[in-house]
């Protein structure tokens, strides 16, 4: 009973010679420089990416004669953002991160990360820049603030790592076991619909509801409306002839794509996937349920046991086009060495690293001449890479996350569900996003 | 004096007992709780720096207060929390008591029983949630389609129909949690002399009669426990809604008109509370909770006084 005590002391004394022998161990010499990088990839990406820092490293010391270490963290997608915000507030923010695109307009209004171009080895000018990169993809990027003079200014507050839009994925053996019905349509089950109108026609005939198959199956909210939206030639928002920003959605062009999409739905065309507790279209498409879904390439792989193709969006009165996903880079306010940064998102994102990058992975490349000179041997990728050229990335609103949860989902969901019309759901949630929205455009002092 | 001095030194020793609880409420609950009721009164701007958050927010009244008391979609989440209680907590008691009297007789395997109808109990909520969510799927689940085989076919399926899915998730709720109001039923029951039954069989009583005359007044404290537990799982209630009616694109659906607005029809107050912090409105978020803290004491002081015992 007597050694209690003693026992007690010792394991103390021992748990804290380890604690400083760890921190003794994790501490990097001095002349070594340290950024952290919190990384979302999946772990096939993050074995390349490790190689890639490593060179990195590498290159970096044999230029500049500096040490540097790239300290890799690998965090979860999935409340990344608030993870970014407590780290903010508790100064652990990392120095790099990779973002989804269209959280980098929210990091930059909360001032949480840096302006690249005001960094003294960026070297360059945003529109030389901005010439480098797929345009769908830098675009999310380049944001307008108001300045301590109240004057609007151009700032590039991150460099992509992954670009991506949707594509229509279309399932040949359900195709192939309509046959019959399709020919007698007048339709060719051998190819995907290259029109809505076709589309139609196509998710008709293979909606079977004995057999609890749909033509069609769709996510629901504003970024996957966008392809909708985008090929009737529908615009978020306009800019009046004074300057002054607009939201545009409920004009014409926005009601035809909502009324087309709630037709859709309610003609029983569409399974209904975008309701809460239904099967999304992903499964659905996995379990050979639904002919047709609109998705991007980070699912190639998980539908490798499906017999499918990868078709352009199809065409609607303004052509083809998509949305604009994909993931971001950028570098906090908090870290140290900024210009190691900018000159890893630099080499991250440059022509030799993205070449070999893509052709491992199977990505689509975000440098320019990446894209051109890539050479992929999946008939898939191809086509996300020929619908990147007319997809448009999402408007720049500040608190666009609040707006789309708050607003436009909810009327988008509304229409659908037919408790709204098309014109009044749109023109409630263009009201809003004028009202409460758009104005903080001019509000904000950086 | 040698009496004072006694009673100084014991509470002294007392002080020192209780201060490592009191060091780690006052640490992580007694501060928390007044700093909360401290931003509750202040607001951070749209373009509040990151970094300095708590710092930058403007002392704004009882603006929060105001706001959230002109809102609609406050009053329409505290109106669907209601529906959730009245769904949930009659259903719990009535559901635990029935498994209680059940499984108080000499059943064969009653032991086996009591285990099983208590496991679901131990489970998370989130995964017995998602589970259910497969279950209830239109169309594919397993309760939909013996629906459908029934002839009743609802719109959206049963989480997608905005009068079905409150409800669902109550009963969700209700099943799982029914193993613990059996446990507080089962002990009470068990406490009740067997001479009391024996008599009032004697004076010819009928099963019905010994329930509403004797069982139920005699759990009447469980009951009263169970209602106060209930209004605060109901006021707290998130992690259902977040697990069976919200995908990425929309929390608390399915959404219908509520004046000139969209709400959820699940949107409980938990939830919408969640949805406030998440946006960073953290001043609201805070009179949100002192309000729902006030909305609790207030039921919690009608149910004691109309439910209580005598003695």
């Amino acid at each position: 009973m007597n050694r209690l005590p003693a026992i007690f002391l010792t394991l103390l004394a021992l748990g804290f010679a380890l604690l400083n022998a760890y921190k003794l161990m994790a501490t990097p010499p001095k002349d070594v420089v340290e950024l952290t990088v919190w990384e979302t990839f999946n772990p096939e990406e993050h074995r390349i990416f490790k190689q890639i820092a490593a060179e990195f490293e590498q290159q970096y010391f044999q230029k500049y004669g500096k040490q540097v270490k790239l300290k890799l963290e690998r965090v979860p997608f999935d409340g990344l953002m608030p993870r970014i915000k407590y780290a903010c507030l508790a100064g652990a923010a990392p120095d790099i991160c990779r973002v989804d695109n269209a959280w980098v307009l929210t990091l930059a209004y909360g001032r949480a990360i840096t302006a690249l171009d005001t960094l003294p080895n960026f070297n360059s000018t945003i529109e030389e820049v901005e010439k480098e990169y797929v345009a769908a993809a830098i675009d999310s990027n380049i944001i307008e603030l108001v300045d301590e003079n109240g004057q609007m200014k151009r700032h590039l507050y991150g460099l992509p790592d992954q670009t991506n839009c949707v594509a229509l994925f279309w399932n040949k053996d359900l195709f192939k076991q309509s046959e019959e019905e399709l020919r007698s349509a007048g339709l060719d089950p051998e190819r995907a619909p290259a029109t809505w109108e076709e589309f139609e026609r196509y998710a008709r005939v293979l909606t079977i509801p004995e057999k609890k198959q749909y033509g069609f199956a769709m996510f629901n909210s504003l970024w996957w409306s966008l392809p909708f939206f985008n090929t009737f030639g529908a615009e978020f928002v306009r800019t009046s002839a004074d300057g002054h920003v607009y939201g545009a959605l409920d004009e014409e062009a926005g009601q035809k794509a909502l009324e087309f999409m709630t037709r859709l739905y309610q003609s029983g065309v569409e399974a209904g996937a975008w309701r809460t507790g239904s099967i999304n279209p992903d499964q659905g498409f996995l379990n050979g349920k639904y002919a047709m879904i609109l998705s991007g390439p980070w699912n190639l792989k998980r539908f490798s046991m499906v017999n499918f193709g990868v078709s352009l969006i199809p065409a609607g009165p303004a052509g083809t086009s998509s949305n604009v996903g994909g993931q971001n880079m950028v570098v906090f306010r908090s870290s140290k060495h900024p210009e190691i940064a900018l000159e890893f998102l630099r080499y991250f994102s440059s022509e030799e690293v993205q070449v070999k990058w893509c052709e491992t992975l199977g990505q689509i490349p975000v440098n320019l001449k990446a894209f051109e000179k890539v050479s992929t041997a999946n008939p898939h990728l191809k086509v996300f890479m020929e619908q990147m050229k007319t997809a448009k990335p999402r408007p720049k609103i500040p608190r666009m996350d609040v707006l789309e949860e708050k607003v436009i989902n909810p009327a988008i969901q509304l229409a659908m569900q037919g408790d709204l019309s098309a014109d009044e759901a749109l023109r409630r949630a263009v009201d809003e996003l004028n009202k409460n929205y758009l104005p903080l455009i001019y509000q904000t002092q950086h | 004096m040698k009496f004072d001095k006694v009673k100084l030194r014991e509470s002294v020793v007392s002080y020192l007992f209780l201060a490592p609880f009191l060091t780690v409420f006052v640490v992580f609950l007694g501060y928390p709780a007044l700093y909360s009721l401290y931003i509750s009164f202040r607001t951070a701007p749209f373009s509040a720096d990151w970094y300095n958050v708590f710092g930058s927010m403007q002392y704004v009244g009882l603006a929060n207060y105001r706001e959230l008391l002109a809102d609609n979609r406050f009053w329409w989440s505290l109106f669907c929390t209601f529906i959730y209680g009245l769904v949930t907590i009659p259903s719990s008691i009535a559901l635990g008591l029935g498994l209680a009297i059940l499984l108080n007789n000499k059943l064969k395997g009653r032991n086996f029983f009591r285990t099983v109808f208590y496991l679901p109990n131990v489970l998370d909520l989130y995964v017995v949630g998602t589970i259910w969510v497969l279950m209830l799927s239109p169309n594919y689940g397993l309760v939909d389609v013996l629906l459908s085989k029934l002839h009743i076919h609802i719109s959206g399926g049963l989480l997608g129909n905005p009068w079905t899915a409150l409800p669902t998730i109550g009963l969700v709720v209700v099943l799982k949690g029914a193993g613990f109001g059996m446990i507080l039923f089962l002990s009470a029951i068990q406490n009740i002399p067997e001479s009391v039954y024996e008599a009032a069989e004697i004076d010819g009583a009928t099963a019905w009669q010994k329930l509403r005359y004797i069982t139920i007044p005699l759990v009447k404290p469980v009951i009263l426990f169970m209602i106060i537990t209930g209004t605060m799982n109901a006021l707290n209630a998130f992690t259902e809604v977040y697990a069976m009616a919200s995908t990425k694109y929309g929390y608390g659906g399915p959404f219908i008109k509520f004046g000139n607005e969209s709400v959820g029809a699940t949107s409980l107050s938990g939830l919408y509370l969640y949805l406030i912090f998440e946006r960073g409105e953290y001043g609201k978020a805070a009179a949100f909770s002192y309000l729902l803290m006030i909305f609790a004491l207030i039921i919690s002081f009608i149910n004691q006084r109309f439910l209580r015992t005598e003695k």
